[in-house]
Protein backbone atom coordinates (compact mmCIF):
# COMPACT_ATOMS: atom_id res chain seq x y z
CA UNK A 1 0.00 0.00 0.00
CA UNK A 2 2.85 2.09 0.81
CA UNK A 3 6.27 2.42 -1.55
CA UNK A 4 8.43 3.41 1.33
CA UNK A 5 6.80 0.76 3.69
CA UNK A 6 9.19 -1.61 3.68
CA UNK A 7 12.32 0.36 3.98
CA UNK A 8 11.20 1.49 6.75
CA UNK A 9 11.39 -2.24 8.45
CA UNK A 10 15.02 -2.99 7.24
CA UNK A 11 15.43 -0.11 9.12
CA UNK A 12 13.78 -1.48 12.48
CA UNK A 13 14.95 -4.41 12.49
CA UNK A 14 18.67 -3.78 11.71
CA UNK A 15 19.00 -1.15 14.32
CA UNK A 16 17.62 -3.13 16.62
CA UNK A 17 20.56 -5.69 17.08
CA UNK A 18 23.98 -4.86 17.86
CA UNK A 19 26.09 -6.32 16.12
CA UNK A 20 29.99 -7.89 16.79
CA UNK A 21 32.43 -7.53 14.34
CA UNK A 22 32.61 -11.48 13.52
CA UNK A 23 28.81 -11.73 13.45
CA UNK A 24 27.72 -9.37 11.03
CA UNK A 25 27.71 -10.75 8.07
CA UNK A 26 25.79 -13.71 9.52
CA UNK A 27 23.18 -11.19 11.31
CA UNK A 28 22.46 -8.97 8.19
CA UNK A 29 21.40 -12.49 6.64
CA UNK A 30 19.08 -13.05 9.75
CA UNK A 31 17.87 -9.85 9.46
CA UNK A 32 17.12 -10.36 5.89
CA UNK A 33 15.13 -13.59 7.18
CA UNK A 34 13.33 -11.70 9.77
CA UNK A 35 12.38 -8.82 7.92
CA UNK A 36 10.54 -11.12 5.19
CA UNK A 37 8.57 -12.70 8.08
CA UNK A 38 8.01 -9.49 10.03
CA UNK A 39 7.01 -7.13 6.96
CA UNK A 40 3.31 -7.74 7.44
CA UNK A 41 2.89 -7.49 10.62
CA UNK A 42 5.37 -4.54 11.30
CA UNK A 43 2.67 -1.99 9.92
CA UNK A 44 0.12 -2.59 12.24
CA UNK A 45 2.57 -2.56 15.42
CA UNK A 46 4.71 0.41 14.39
CA UNK A 47 1.50 2.59 14.51
CA UNK A 48 0.22 1.40 18.34
CA UNK A 49 3.89 1.80 19.53
CA UNK A 50 5.36 4.43 17.88
CA UNK A 51 2.84 7.37 16.88
CA UNK A 52 5.83 9.90 16.50
CA UNK A 53 7.77 7.24 14.09
CA UNK A 54 4.09 6.97 12.32
CA UNK A 55 3.32 10.76 12.22
CA UNK A 56 7.62 11.44 10.49
CA UNK A 57 6.69 8.55 8.14
CA UNK A 58 3.68 9.47 6.70
CA UNK A 59 5.10 13.43 6.58
CA UNK A 60 8.60 12.08 5.01
CA UNK A 61 6.00 9.97 2.68
CA UNK A 62 4.50 13.07 1.41
CA UNK A 63 7.66 14.62 0.96
CA UNK A 64 8.70 12.03 -1.22
CA UNK A 65 5.67 12.11 -3.20
CA UNK A 66 6.33 15.63 -3.84
CA UNK A 67 9.81 14.88 -5.11
CA UNK A 68 8.78 12.11 -7.51
CA UNK A 69 6.88 14.50 -9.55
CA UNK A 70 9.99 16.70 -10.16
CA UNK A 71 10.05 16.30 -13.74
CA UNK A 72 6.41 17.68 -14.18
CA UNK A 73 5.81 20.07 -11.96
CA UNK A 74 7.85 23.62 -11.13
CA UNK A 75 9.30 24.88 -8.02
CA UNK A 76 6.75 27.03 -7.31
CA UNK A 77 4.45 24.24 -7.32
CA UNK A 78 6.47 22.13 -5.29
CA UNK A 79 6.97 25.23 -3.09
CA UNK A 80 3.54 25.80 -2.21
CA UNK A 81 2.68 21.65 -1.58
CA UNK A 82 5.36 21.96 1.09
CA UNK A 83 3.52 25.08 2.27
CA UNK A 84 0.85 22.63 2.96
CA UNK A 85 3.23 20.32 4.21
CA UNK A 86 4.72 22.47 6.92
CA UNK A 87 1.68 23.46 7.99
CA UNK A 88 -0.29 20.62 8.65
CA UNK A 89 3.36 18.81 10.09
CA UNK A 90 5.57 21.75 11.73
CA UNK A 91 4.12 23.98 14.89
CA UNK A 92 5.56 27.51 13.35
CA UNK A 93 4.85 29.27 16.02
CA UNK A 94 7.26 27.32 17.88
CA UNK A 95 9.85 27.60 15.66
CA UNK A 96 9.44 31.42 14.47
CA UNK A 97 9.62 32.42 18.22
CA UNK A 98 12.60 30.33 19.14
CA UNK A 99 14.62 31.35 16.54
CA UNK A 100 14.06 34.99 17.03
CA UNK A 101 14.63 34.41 20.50
CA UNK A 102 15.02 37.47 23.02
CA UNK A 103 14.35 39.82 20.89
CA UNK A 104 10.75 39.10 20.25
CA UNK A 105 10.19 40.85 23.57
CA UNK A 106 11.76 44.17 22.21
CA UNK A 107 9.51 43.82 19.33
CA UNK A 108 6.73 46.33 18.17
CA UNK A 109 3.46 45.01 17.16
CA UNK A 110 4.00 46.08 13.90
CA UNK A 111 7.37 44.60 13.41
CA UNK A 112 5.72 41.25 15.12
CA UNK A 113 2.94 40.95 12.08
CA UNK A 114 5.48 41.63 9.26
CA UNK A 115 7.66 39.04 11.28
CA UNK A 116 5.26 36.67 11.33
CA UNK A 117 3.90 37.05 7.62
CA UNK A 118 7.06 37.07 6.26
CA UNK A 119 8.69 33.87 8.41
CA UNK A 120 5.97 31.15 7.00
CA UNK A 121 7.09 31.75 3.52
CA UNK A 122 10.70 31.74 4.71
CA UNK A 123 10.34 28.56 6.18
CA UNK A 124 9.09 27.09 3.41
CA UNK A 125 11.32 28.40 1.15
CA UNK A 126 14.33 26.81 3.25
CA UNK A 127 12.85 23.21 3.60
CA UNK A 128 11.66 23.66 -0.17
CA UNK A 129 14.95 24.11 -1.45
CA UNK A 130 16.65 22.11 0.48
CA UNK A 131 14.43 19.08 -0.16
CA UNK A 132 15.08 20.79 -4.06
CA UNK A 133 18.36 19.51 -4.43
CA UNK A 134 17.44 15.56 -3.60
CA UNK A 135 16.17 13.35 -6.38
CA UNK A 136 15.77 9.42 -5.99
CA UNK A 137 16.86 9.63 -2.19
CA UNK A 138 14.71 7.46 -0.14
CA UNK A 139 14.27 7.48 3.70
CA UNK A 140 15.19 5.16 6.27
CA UNK A 141 13.22 5.17 9.77
CA UNK A 142 15.55 4.14 12.23
CA UNK A 143 14.48 4.64 15.75
CA UNK A 144 12.25 7.22 18.05
CA UNK A 145 14.19 8.17 21.34
CA UNK A 146 12.53 9.70 24.22
CA UNK A 147 14.77 13.31 25.02
CA UNK A 148 14.61 14.08 28.66
CA UNK A 149 12.93 17.46 28.31
CA UNK A 150 9.75 15.67 26.70
CA UNK A 151 10.01 16.05 23.21
CA UNK A 152 10.36 12.99 20.89
CA UNK A 153 13.21 12.50 18.31
CA UNK A 154 12.32 10.45 15.78
CA UNK A 155 15.74 9.33 13.93
CA UNK A 156 15.43 8.83 9.67
CA UNK A 157 18.27 8.17 7.11
CA UNK A 158 18.31 9.63 3.63
CA UNK A 159 19.32 6.62 1.59
CA UNK A 160 21.58 8.10 -1.96
CA UNK A 161 20.53 6.32 -5.16
CA UNK A 162 24.31 5.56 -6.14
CA UNK A 163 24.63 4.03 -2.87
CA UNK A 164 26.76 7.10 -1.55
CA UNK A 165 27.04 8.25 2.49
CA UNK A 166 23.43 7.81 4.03
CA UNK A 167 22.49 11.39 5.27
CA UNK A 168 20.99 11.00 9.13
CA UNK A 169 18.23 13.50 9.32
CA UNK A 170 16.33 13.76 13.35
CA UNK A 171 13.16 15.30 13.47
CA UNK A 172 12.45 16.56 17.32
CA UNK A 173 8.45 16.26 17.75
CA UNK A 174 6.60 17.50 20.15
CA UNK A 175 2.74 16.92 21.49
CA UNK A 176 0.38 20.28 20.78
CA UNK A 177 -2.94 19.17 21.95
CA UNK A 178 -2.39 15.68 21.31
CA UNK A 179 -1.14 16.11 18.01
CA UNK A 180 2.14 15.74 16.76
CA UNK A 181 4.32 18.41 15.23
CA UNK A 182 7.93 18.99 14.38
CA UNK A 183 9.53 21.42 15.87
CA UNK A 184 13.63 20.80 14.36
CA UNK A 185 14.96 19.12 11.80
CA UNK A 186 18.46 18.14 12.36
CA UNK A 187 20.65 16.89 9.31
CA UNK A 188 23.86 15.55 10.65
CA UNK A 189 23.78 16.76 13.54
CA UNK A 190 23.27 20.22 12.43
CA UNK A 191 19.92 21.92 14.21
CA UNK A 192 18.01 23.59 11.51
CA UNK A 193 16.52 25.53 14.37
CA UNK A 194 20.27 26.99 16.04
CA UNK A 195 21.34 28.05 12.93
CA UNK A 196 18.71 30.27 11.95
CA UNK A 197 19.12 31.70 15.37
CA UNK A 198 22.52 32.01 15.47
CA UNK A 199 21.99 33.52 11.59
CA UNK A 200 19.20 35.87 13.04
CA UNK A 201 20.37 37.08 15.92
CA UNK A 202 23.42 38.10 13.60
CA UNK A 203 21.55 40.11 11.10
CA UNK A 204 19.69 41.80 13.91
CA UNK A 205 23.14 42.73 15.93
CA UNK A 206 23.89 44.48 12.85
CA UNK A 207 20.50 46.03 11.22
CA UNK A 208 18.49 45.75 13.83
CA UNK A 209 14.75 43.70 13.09
CA UNK A 210 13.66 45.76 10.81
CA UNK A 211 16.88 44.70 8.90
CA UNK A 212 16.28 40.97 9.26
CA UNK A 213 12.58 41.29 8.09
CA UNK A 214 13.92 43.07 5.32
CA UNK A 215 16.80 40.02 4.89
CA UNK A 216 13.86 37.31 5.09
CA UNK A 217 11.73 39.41 2.08
CA UNK A 218 14.95 39.53 -0.22
CA UNK A 219 15.26 35.95 -0.05
CA UNK A 220 11.97 34.88 -0.86
CA UNK A 221 12.68 37.29 -4.21
CA UNK A 222 15.87 35.65 -4.71
CA UNK A 223 15.08 32.59 -7.26
CA UNK A 224 15.74 29.08 -6.65
CA UNK A 225 16.36 28.30 -10.44
CA UNK A 226 19.59 26.51 -9.73
CA UNK A 227 18.40 24.58 -7.02
CA UNK A 228 15.63 23.76 -9.18
CA UNK A 229 17.60 21.54 -11.39
CA UNK A 230 18.87 18.45 -10.59
CA UNK A 231 22.69 17.38 -10.81
CA UNK A 232 23.27 14.29 -11.39
CA UNK B 1 60.34 11.49 -0.40
CA UNK B 2 64.40 11.83 0.04
CA UNK B 3 65.67 12.58 3.81
CA UNK B 4 65.86 16.09 2.77
CA UNK B 5 62.47 16.61 1.81
CA UNK B 6 60.73 14.91 4.74
CA UNK B 7 63.41 17.82 6.59
CA UNK B 8 61.96 20.89 4.86
CA UNK B 9 58.06 19.48 5.37
CA UNK B 10 59.03 19.34 9.14
CA UNK B 11 60.34 22.27 9.17
CA UNK B 12 57.72 23.90 7.28
CA UNK B 13 55.07 22.11 9.41
CA UNK B 14 56.87 23.67 12.79
CA UNK B 15 57.11 26.95 11.33
CA UNK B 16 53.54 26.49 10.61
CA UNK B 17 52.68 25.33 14.51
CA UNK B 18 54.30 28.43 15.56
CA UNK B 19 52.19 30.78 13.83
CA UNK B 20 49.53 29.09 15.19
CA UNK B 21 50.51 29.22 18.31
CA UNK B 22 51.21 32.89 17.78
CA UNK B 23 47.54 33.78 15.90
CA UNK B 24 45.59 31.79 19.27
CA UNK B 25 47.39 34.14 21.38
CA UNK B 26 46.53 36.77 19.66
CA UNK B 27 42.95 36.31 19.02
CA UNK B 28 42.89 35.20 22.89
CA UNK B 29 43.51 38.69 23.49
CA UNK B 30 41.53 40.39 20.85
CA UNK B 31 39.02 37.90 23.10
CA UNK B 32 39.48 39.55 26.39
CA UNK B 33 39.71 42.76 24.84
CA UNK B 34 36.67 42.78 23.76
CA UNK B 35 34.71 41.43 26.46
CA UNK B 36 35.03 44.24 28.78
CA UNK B 37 32.69 46.81 28.19
CA UNK B 38 30.02 44.30 27.57
CA UNK B 39 26.57 43.00 29.95
CA UNK B 40 26.62 40.00 31.02
CA UNK B 41 24.23 38.67 28.74
CA UNK B 42 25.84 40.17 25.73
CA UNK B 43 29.15 38.46 27.16
CA UNK B 44 27.57 35.65 27.45
CA UNK B 45 26.00 35.64 23.78
CA UNK B 46 29.65 36.18 22.74
CA UNK B 47 31.10 33.26 24.70
CA UNK B 48 28.35 30.97 22.56
CA UNK B 49 29.08 32.21 19.58
CA UNK B 50 32.59 32.54 20.32
CA UNK B 51 33.93 34.44 17.52
CA UNK B 52 35.85 37.09 18.58
CA UNK B 53 38.04 37.93 15.31
CA UNK B 54 34.48 38.19 13.58
CA UNK B 55 35.54 41.01 11.34
CA UNK B 56 38.81 39.26 9.76
CA UNK B 57 36.66 35.55 9.88
CA UNK B 58 34.63 37.48 7.63
CA UNK B 59 36.54 39.09 5.24
CA UNK B 60 38.75 35.59 4.80
CA UNK B 61 35.31 34.17 4.42
CA UNK B 62 34.64 36.40 1.17
CA UNK B 63 38.06 35.49 -0.15
CA UNK B 64 37.05 32.54 -0.24
CA UNK B 65 33.71 32.40 -1.28
CA UNK B 66 35.46 34.25 -4.51
CA UNK B 67 37.78 31.64 -4.85
CA UNK B 68 35.12 29.03 -4.88
CA UNK B 69 33.05 30.35 -7.15
CA UNK B 70 35.49 31.62 -9.69
CA UNK B 71 37.77 28.09 -9.11
CA UNK B 72 36.55 25.49 -7.06
CA UNK B 73 32.95 25.56 -8.22
CA UNK B 74 33.14 25.78 -12.05
CA UNK B 75 35.97 22.70 -11.59
CA UNK B 76 33.51 20.69 -9.38
CA UNK B 77 30.77 21.01 -12.26
CA UNK B 78 32.96 20.11 -14.67
CA UNK B 79 34.24 17.22 -12.97
CA UNK B 80 30.84 15.92 -13.17
CA UNK B 81 30.08 17.02 -16.23
CA UNK B 82 33.18 15.11 -17.38
CA UNK B 83 32.71 12.21 -14.99
CA UNK B 84 30.06 9.88 -14.50
CA UNK B 85 28.19 9.39 -11.14
CA UNK B 86 29.65 5.75 -11.19
CA UNK B 87 32.91 6.91 -11.62
CA UNK B 88 33.00 9.73 -8.99
CA UNK B 89 31.94 7.62 -6.55
CA UNK B 90 35.22 5.10 -7.33
CA UNK B 91 37.82 7.78 -6.73
CA UNK B 92 35.64 9.18 -3.95
CA UNK B 93 35.91 5.88 -2.00
CA UNK B 94 39.60 5.66 -3.16
CA UNK B 95 40.60 8.99 -1.91
CA UNK B 96 38.31 7.98 1.57
CA UNK B 97 40.12 4.75 1.75
CA UNK B 98 43.57 6.64 2.00
CA UNK B 99 41.76 8.32 4.60
CA UNK B 100 42.04 5.29 6.47
CA UNK B 101 45.31 4.95 8.47
CA UNK B 102 44.54 8.33 9.73
CA UNK B 103 40.98 7.48 11.22
CA UNK B 104 42.39 4.13 12.75
CA UNK B 105 45.15 5.73 14.53
CA UNK B 106 42.83 8.47 15.72
CA UNK B 107 40.49 5.23 17.15
CA UNK B 108 43.29 4.52 19.17
CA UNK B 109 44.38 7.41 20.53
CA UNK B 110 40.07 7.84 21.55
CA UNK B 111 40.52 4.50 22.99
CA UNK B 112 37.89 3.23 20.40
CA UNK B 113 39.11 -0.43 19.93
CA UNK B 114 36.23 -1.65 17.81
CA UNK B 115 36.21 0.95 15.40
CA UNK B 116 39.46 1.05 15.05
CA UNK B 117 39.01 -2.73 14.18
CA UNK B 118 36.63 -2.01 11.46
CA UNK B 119 38.99 1.07 10.22
CA UNK B 120 42.09 -1.78 9.87
CA UNK B 121 39.66 -4.31 8.37
CA UNK B 122 38.17 -1.85 5.88
CA UNK B 123 41.67 -0.32 4.62
CA UNK B 124 42.56 -4.06 4.28
CA UNK B 125 39.67 -5.61 2.73
CA UNK B 126 39.29 -2.20 0.32
CA UNK B 127 42.63 -1.89 -0.57
CA UNK B 128 42.93 -5.17 -2.13
CA UNK B 129 39.64 -7.01 -2.90
CA UNK B 130 38.44 -3.58 -3.13
CA UNK B 131 40.60 -2.60 -6.22
CA UNK B 132 42.70 0.23 -4.32
CA UNK B 133 39.96 1.20 -2.23
CA UNK B 134 37.70 2.40 -5.24
CA UNK B 135 34.67 -0.38 -4.12
CA UNK B 136 33.64 -0.91 -0.87
CA UNK B 137 33.23 -4.25 -0.48
CA UNK B 138 33.97 -4.25 3.58
CA UNK B 139 30.57 -1.86 3.72
CA UNK B 140 28.49 -3.67 1.07
CA UNK B 141 30.11 -7.03 1.81
CA UNK B 142 30.85 -7.39 5.55
CA UNK B 143 28.68 -4.56 7.22
CA UNK B 144 31.65 -2.96 8.08
CA UNK B 145 30.62 1.06 7.80
CA UNK B 146 32.43 3.82 7.00
CA UNK B 147 33.54 6.04 9.61
CA UNK B 148 35.99 9.16 10.02
CA UNK B 149 38.44 10.67 12.82
CA UNK B 150 41.09 13.08 13.17
CA UNK B 151 43.21 14.35 15.72
CA UNK B 152 41.27 17.32 16.09
CA UNK B 153 38.54 14.86 17.40
CA UNK B 154 40.50 13.05 19.41
CA UNK B 155 41.34 16.62 21.09
CA UNK B 156 37.94 16.95 21.61
CA UNK B 157 37.39 13.50 23.06
CA UNK B 158 40.34 14.25 25.60
CA UNK B 159 38.35 17.48 26.44
CA UNK B 160 40.13 20.04 25.22
CA UNK B 161 37.80 23.08 24.11
CA UNK B 162 37.60 23.93 20.39
CA UNK B 163 38.97 27.36 21.22
CA UNK B 164 37.75 30.36 18.91
CA UNK B 165 36.22 30.34 15.55
CA UNK B 166 38.60 30.60 12.96
CA UNK B 167 38.34 31.23 9.04
CA UNK B 168 41.31 29.73 7.30
CA UNK B 169 42.65 30.86 3.80
CA UNK B 170 41.12 28.17 1.26
CA UNK B 171 40.77 25.29 4.42
CA UNK B 172 37.51 27.30 5.69
CA UNK B 173 35.75 27.16 8.61
CA UNK B 174 38.18 25.96 11.78
CA UNK B 175 38.78 26.65 15.24
CA UNK B 176 42.87 26.22 16.73
CA UNK B 177 41.91 22.98 18.07
CA UNK B 178 40.94 21.30 14.57
CA UNK B 179 43.98 23.62 13.18
CA UNK B 180 46.84 21.46 15.75
CA UNK B 181 44.41 18.65 14.54
CA UNK B 182 45.62 18.95 11.05
CA UNK B 183 48.90 19.53 11.55
CA UNK B 184 49.53 16.56 13.33
CA UNK B 185 47.43 14.44 11.05
CA UNK B 186 49.51 15.15 8.01
CA UNK B 187 52.56 14.04 10.38
CA UNK B 188 50.14 10.88 11.85
CA UNK B 189 49.93 10.14 7.61
CA UNK B 190 51.39 7.24 6.51
CA UNK B 191 50.86 8.46 2.86
CA UNK B 192 52.22 11.80 3.96
CA UNK B 193 55.83 9.83 4.08
CA UNK B 194 55.01 7.26 1.24
CA UNK B 195 53.88 9.75 -1.21
CA UNK B 196 56.25 12.57 -3.31
CA UNK B 197 55.35 16.03 -3.24
CA UNK B 198 53.23 15.65 -6.97
CA UNK B 199 51.30 12.55 -5.72
CA UNK B 200 51.09 14.62 -2.20
CA UNK B 201 49.48 17.92 -4.16
CA UNK B 202 47.23 15.49 -6.22
CA UNK B 203 45.82 14.01 -3.81
CA UNK B 204 44.85 17.09 -1.97
CA UNK B 205 43.30 18.70 -5.35
CA UNK B 206 41.38 15.35 -6.16
CA UNK B 207 40.21 15.43 -2.54
CA UNK B 208 39.49 19.20 -2.75
CA UNK B 209 37.18 18.95 -5.91
CA UNK B 210 35.63 15.22 -5.61
CA UNK B 211 34.31 17.09 -1.99
CA UNK B 212 33.22 19.83 -3.45
CA UNK B 213 31.11 17.90 -6.47
CA UNK B 214 29.56 16.63 -3.73
CA UNK B 215 27.55 19.91 -2.26
CA UNK B 216 27.02 21.65 -5.05
CA UNK B 217 23.16 21.87 -4.52
CA UNK B 218 22.92 21.65 -0.82
CA UNK B 219 25.85 24.59 -0.66
CA UNK B 220 23.92 26.98 -3.24
CA UNK B 221 20.50 25.75 -1.66
CA UNK B 222 22.02 26.92 1.92
CA UNK B 223 23.63 30.09 0.41
CA UNK B 224 20.13 31.41 -1.42
CA UNK B 225 18.34 30.35 1.82
CA UNK B 226 20.78 32.02 4.17
CA UNK B 227 19.64 35.35 5.87
CA UNK B 228 23.52 35.09 6.87
CA UNK B 229 25.59 32.76 4.96
CA UNK B 230 28.62 33.36 7.54
CA UNK B 231 27.04 32.98 10.70
CA UNK B 232 25.23 29.84 8.98
CA UNK B 233 28.32 28.16 8.06
CA UNK B 234 29.42 29.01 11.85
CA UNK B 235 26.85 26.98 12.89
CA UNK B 236 27.12 24.64 10.70
CA UNK B 237 30.66 23.80 10.89
CA UNK B 238 30.64 23.77 14.80
CA UNK B 239 27.76 21.34 15.36
CA UNK B 240 28.74 18.79 12.67
CA UNK B 241 32.40 18.86 14.69
CA UNK B 242 30.66 18.10 18.25
CA UNK B 243 28.53 15.63 16.33
CA UNK B 244 31.38 14.10 14.59
CA UNK B 245 33.00 14.39 18.39
CA UNK B 246 30.44 12.79 20.21
CA UNK B 247 30.17 9.91 17.25
CA UNK B 248 26.51 10.35 16.91
CA UNK B 249 24.21 12.89 15.25
CA UNK B 250 21.32 12.77 18.06
CA UNK B 251 20.82 15.99 19.89
CA UNK B 252 18.78 14.43 22.74
CA UNK B 253 19.38 16.01 26.36
CA UNK B 254 20.40 19.15 24.31
CA UNK B 255 19.41 22.16 26.50
CA UNK B 256 16.59 23.64 24.29
CA UNK B 257 16.09 27.43 25.74
CA UNK B 258 12.22 27.62 26.53
CA UNK B 259 10.03 29.76 24.04
CA UNK B 260 7.36 31.87 25.21
CA UNK B 261 5.21 31.41 22.64
CA UNK B 262 2.08 33.49 23.80
CA UNK B 263 2.82 36.84 22.96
Amino acid sequence: MDVTRPLTDIGMVRSNMILSLTRRSLAVCLASALMLIALPFATGARAADDPAGTFINTLGSRAVEIMKNKTSTTFEQREAQFKDLLVDGFHIKTISRFVIGKYWKEATDAQKASYDDIFVAFITRVYAARFDSYSGQTFEMIETIKDPGGDEWVRTKILQPGGGQPIAVDYRVRLFDGQYKVIDVVVEGISMLNTHRVEFASVINKRGLDGLIAELHARMEDPVAAAAQTGG
Amino acid sequence: MSLREIERTQRGLVRGLQAIVVAVTIISLAACASTKNQTPEAAAEAAAINDPIEDVNRAVFEVNRTLDETLMKPIAIMYRGVVPEFGRERIANALDNLGEPVTFFNDLLQGEFERAGISFARFVMNSTLGFFGAFDVAAEGAGLEKHKEDFGQTLGVWGLGEGPYLMLPLFGPSNPRDVVGLVADIFMDPFTYVFGTATRNARFAASAVSTRSKYIEELEALEKTSVDFYAAMRNLYREKRNADIRNGTLLAGEPMPSVDIDE
